[in-house]
């Protein structure tokens, strides 16, 4: 018992070493792709909750996404406020648009959802794309400013990747959080058995909003970390397509698997930049990707996963010596 | 003795179906009154009605003096009532303990968010609902199956899984839908035994029950539906030679 421990304590140093150490030894672009695996790790842990614990299906995630970034971009830009105060702010809006696409959701079934949420979405972008005055319209906003630590500005992929690692640890520690917590087993019971659920003293309507909510709220982190990258945005980058790619993120990662969503986010997010080579051809590429993943896992690559990622690796190691 | 639950003049109707009509009774505090009746005679829809999933189509339903009938599902659990259902509505991919802690947040005051955010406070009570949901789980006779999934687990196992989950809910009106159907007669002792002790815990029973023995064995007082209205209320031995009753259940007399 005492080895194992040691040696998961061991585990866990060495990945924390190596993640501390990573821009040290990845070239630019794979660092780039690794800081929008954590940007979409945190986007797609929210649309994770609220399609594998609440059975939400929503297609409407690069609403909240855009939102976040839009009104970070704009409380930076138009307002002068400081990233650190945007942020927040950016999460909190995206979560009261989370209470707005919940509140008529609460009257519709599953498959219908998914037509509101489409909705909802298409309403969205057409707000980034036609409210100039707000949003700047087609242009776009530029110039959104780099976070910046007391003097130290972080206007480059290796200084930015510690930004996108510490809210992606603490992405990823908050929802697992959620998911064991009293909020996450009855989210869990709605899915299962809602009358049930009822039965038992949970008022359904609060917890799907509040799913809803907290989906929202990430996405919206999400979004503002997004802006603040690649400090230039337009309607484009909030389009439907970067919803369905948000929902295929979550799907291939199983349900109701943290590690598998991570794992999913990390494979999908560098495919997608990967499969850029064959040109024209890439979607025809990530499709049959797609497709053959979920052949040899229908149920989501999360579901191979039972254990997590470093005791697959400890199990690993252990073959190598063993 | 005190009346619990008042039934007054309660009528359910399906578009032109007749479910129930014009149905009056009272429940007193902690007896047992069974409710019995061929299948269709409307039984479960009184269920429904009080906990609160269909509303009445006419007539009130007073729980504790407070009326309760077309109130929310969620707010009539925490008024008092608990339920367990005829096919089984287990939360199927979670653990028997699981099933058992989600209603005991009913009463028991979660703190979702220090137990999130690792607070003590949190943690502690989190601690403690496990620790009466564990109590639960041993007195319906599950102890060491906590961590089962419900899904792997057998019909009657399953079934007491139920009544554990209703006890979660601290309830003072306990509704039990047919909770030995299905079930071997070791079985069905196991559930008559664990229903006379809930009683002696001052819980007020409901039953829907098919199998008369039991019904027989437990009832103080029987009530006898059929085509949605009462045809017969009393004592077990009054029940058994109503002919009202016989009739509903097998028909009338041949000559």
């Amino acid at each position: 018992m005492q080895e194992k421990t040691l040696r998961s304590r061991m585990i866990i140093a060495l990945v924390a070493i190596l993640l501390l150490l990573l821009p040290a030894f990845c070239g630019y672009y794979v660092l780039h792709i690794i800081i929008f695996s954590g940007i979409n790790l945190i986007t797609v842990l929210g649309l994770g909750l609220l399609i594998g614990f609440s059975g939400q299906v929503s297609l409407g995630h690069a609403a909240f996404y855009g939102i976040g970034a839009y009104a970070s971009a704009l409380l930076t830009v138009k307002l002068g406020l400081s990233f650190w105060i945007a942020l927040p702010l950016a999460g909190i809006i995206a979560g009261i648009a989370g209470v707005l696409l919940a509140i008529p959701s609460l009257k519709v079934a599953a498959l219908y959802l998914v037509m509101t949420t489409i909705g909802f979405s298409m309403i969205v972008w057409l707000m980034m794309l036609q409210w100039s005055g707000l949003t700047n319209g087609p242009n776009g906003i530029i110039g959104i400013p780099f976070p910046a630590i007391g003097g130290w500005v972080l206007d480059s992929p290796a200084k930015y990747y510690y930004l996108i690692l510490v809210f992606a640890l603490a992405a990823l520690w908050l929802m697992s959080r959620i998911v064991r917590s009293a909020v996450g087993l009855r989210l869990m019971a709605i899915f299962d058995q809602e009358e049930a659920a009822q039965a038992v003293g949970i008022n359904t309507t609060y917890f799907r909003v509040l799913a809803f909510v907290i989906s929202s709220i990430f996405a919206g982190v999400g979004g503002s970390l997004y802006a603040h990258y690649v400090t230039f945005i337009h309607p484009e980058n909030f389009n439907i397509w970067v919803s369905i790619s948000f929902l295929v993120m979550a799907v291939f990662g199983g349900q109701r698997s943290i590690p598998g969503l991570t794992a999913s986010v990390l494979i999908l997010t560098f495919a997608t930049e990967y499969f850029r080579v064959f040109g024209e051809y890439r979607m025809i590429g990530y499709g049959l990707f797609l497709a053959v993943g979920m052949i040899y896992f229908p149920r989501g690559i999360g579901t191979i996963k039972l254990a997590s990622p470093k005791s697959l690796l400890a199990r690993l190691l252990r073959s190598k010596t063993g | 003795m005190a009346k619990i639950l008042e039934i007054e003049n309660v009528s359910k109707f399906f578009g032109g179906l007749e479910a129930l009509k014009d149905v009056c009774f009272d429940v007193q505090e902690n007896e047992l009154l069974s409710i019995i009746g061929p299948n269709g005679s409307g039984k479960t829809t009184l269920f429904n009605l009080i906990t609160g999933v269909y509303r009445v189509s006419g007539g009130s339903i007073i729980f504790k003096g407070q009326p309760v009938h077309n109130e929310k599902s969620n707010r009539i659990a925490e008024r008092g009532i608990a339920r367990t259902f005829q096919n089984i509505k287990l939360f199927h991919t979670l653990s028997v303990m699981n099933n058992v802690l989600i209603a005991s947040y009913c009463k028991g005051r979660p703190q979702s968010w220090a137990q999130i955010f690792g607070v003590q406070s949190g943690i502690e009570r989190d601690r403690k609902l496990k620790e009466k949901s564990r109590e639960l789980i041993k007195f319906v006779g599950l102890k060491g199956k906590e961590d089962d999934v419900v899904s792997n687990l057998a019909y009657g196992e399953q079934k007491k899984t139920e009544i554990a989950r209703a006890l979660a809910l601290n309830p003072e009106l306990l509704l039990l839908d047919e909770p030995v159907g299905g079930l071997n007669p070791a079985e069905r002792q196991e559930i008559t035994h664990l229903i006379r002790t809930i009683l002696k815990e001052g819980v007020t029973v409901l039953l829907i029950e098919h199998d008369m023995r039991v019904v027989m064995n437990i009832s103080e007082r029987i009530i006898a539906l059929n085509f949605g209205q009462i045809i017969a209320e009393g004592k077990p031995e009054e029940i058994r030679r109503n002919g009202a009753v016989i009739e509903a259940y097998f028909g009338p007399e041949m000559d």
